[in-house]
């Protein structure tokens, strides 16, 4: 949804039109479900958190200024709302030890569209799951959620530097499980 | 370095929960059911008798003040006095001991709020 796209519904819904909110919630229900997933690692709870996230955003639409994107305002209530259900005051913060200069291994796009998309959705997932807390939730933000490096800084607590050096991992974690997985999935069918 | 396509379309393939089918109509029903409520809401004192208060309780300072500024006591038809009673040194003691222990307790009731 385009940036002027989602202030006219926000001005209908301040002017009464509820039902107009309807629209903001089905363009961002789905991201926000896989945000909120990737924190709590629990689907029910996180359709509850989305839910609660939607209706709080509701109820202070008129603070909305309108300087920063709808959906980096948004997506902080998602994560509030899921450290509060998770019961923590904010992410854990993680130390970054070693550069990581490493390779990234050639990417498994080729090798991955041979199966089926139901397949290929069990895999990425099943790679998703395995990384760690940080590299998972920074990769949700940066290449679904459309978060820049910034604002992810910002929901997260995590330093600049912390998040890049998260990304250039996580992405190396899920190709080298992708790896595996398709090397078991090859061993299987053999 | 970051912006790697193929891997965003890994992630968008794989990594993208939907959300169960009733999902907006029942979010929907729960804003619809919190704003009407709050539409329906009336408040505690009507506006209208706040406004009164507000300004009967403007008038009546007004007035006061006129009167100690403009008007020396000895003018007045009535003599007015107040006879404070001797306050003893250990009740003294004893309201700034409930004070302190009092807002220390406040202090450690937030704090142990704040942890929990």
């Amino acid at each position: 949804m385009s940036d002027p796209n989602y202030l006219i519904i926000i001005k209908k819904v301040l002017t009464g039109d509820v039902n107009a909110y309807s629209l903001l919630v089905n363009t961002y229900k789905d991201l926000a479900l896989t945000l909120a997933y990737n924190i709590v690692l629990n689907r029910e709870d996180a359709e509850e958190i989305v839910q609660d996230a939607f209706v709080k955003a509701f109820v202070s639409l008129k603070t909305f200024k309108g300087n920063a994107r709808f959906s980096t305002w948004f997506y902080r209530i998602v994560v509030n709302t899921s450290l509060n259900k998770r019961k923590l005051k904010k992410l854990s913060t993680i130390t970054i030890e070693e550069h990581a200069a490493e390779e990234i291994p050639n990417d498994m796009t080729d090798a991955i569209n041979q199966y089926n998309n139901e397949e290929q959705k069990r895999f990425i997932k099943a790679a998703l799951d395995s990384l760690a807390e940080g590299e998972r939730i920074c990769l949700t933000m940066y290449y679904l959620n459309e978060l820049s490096v910034d604002e992810i800084n910002l929901l997260t607590g995590f330093s600049v530097s912390n998040i890049k050096v998260l990304l250039y991992r996580g992405r190396k974690h899920v190709y080298n499980k992708l790896q595996d997985i398709l090397k078991d999935e090859m061993h299987h069918l053999i | 370095m970051l912006n790697d396509d193929k891997f965003k379309a890994l992630m968008i393939k794989g990594a993208v929960e939907e959300t169960s089918q009733y999902f907006t109509d029942e979010t929907m029903r729960k804003i619809e059911r919190g704003f009407a409520a709050k539409k329906y809401q009336q408040p505690l004192i009507k506006h209208s008798v706040k406004l009164a208060f507000i300004i009967a309780f403007a008038v009546v300072l007004s007035a006061l003040l006129a009167i100690s500024i403009f008007i020396q006591p000895s003018h007045l038809p009535f003599n007015l006095y107040i006879t404070i009673p001797p306050i003893r040194i250990e009740d003294f003691y004893n309201v700034v001991y409930f004070i302190i222990i009092f807002w220390l307790v406040m202090f450690l009731n937030h704090k142990i709020a704040n942890y929990n």
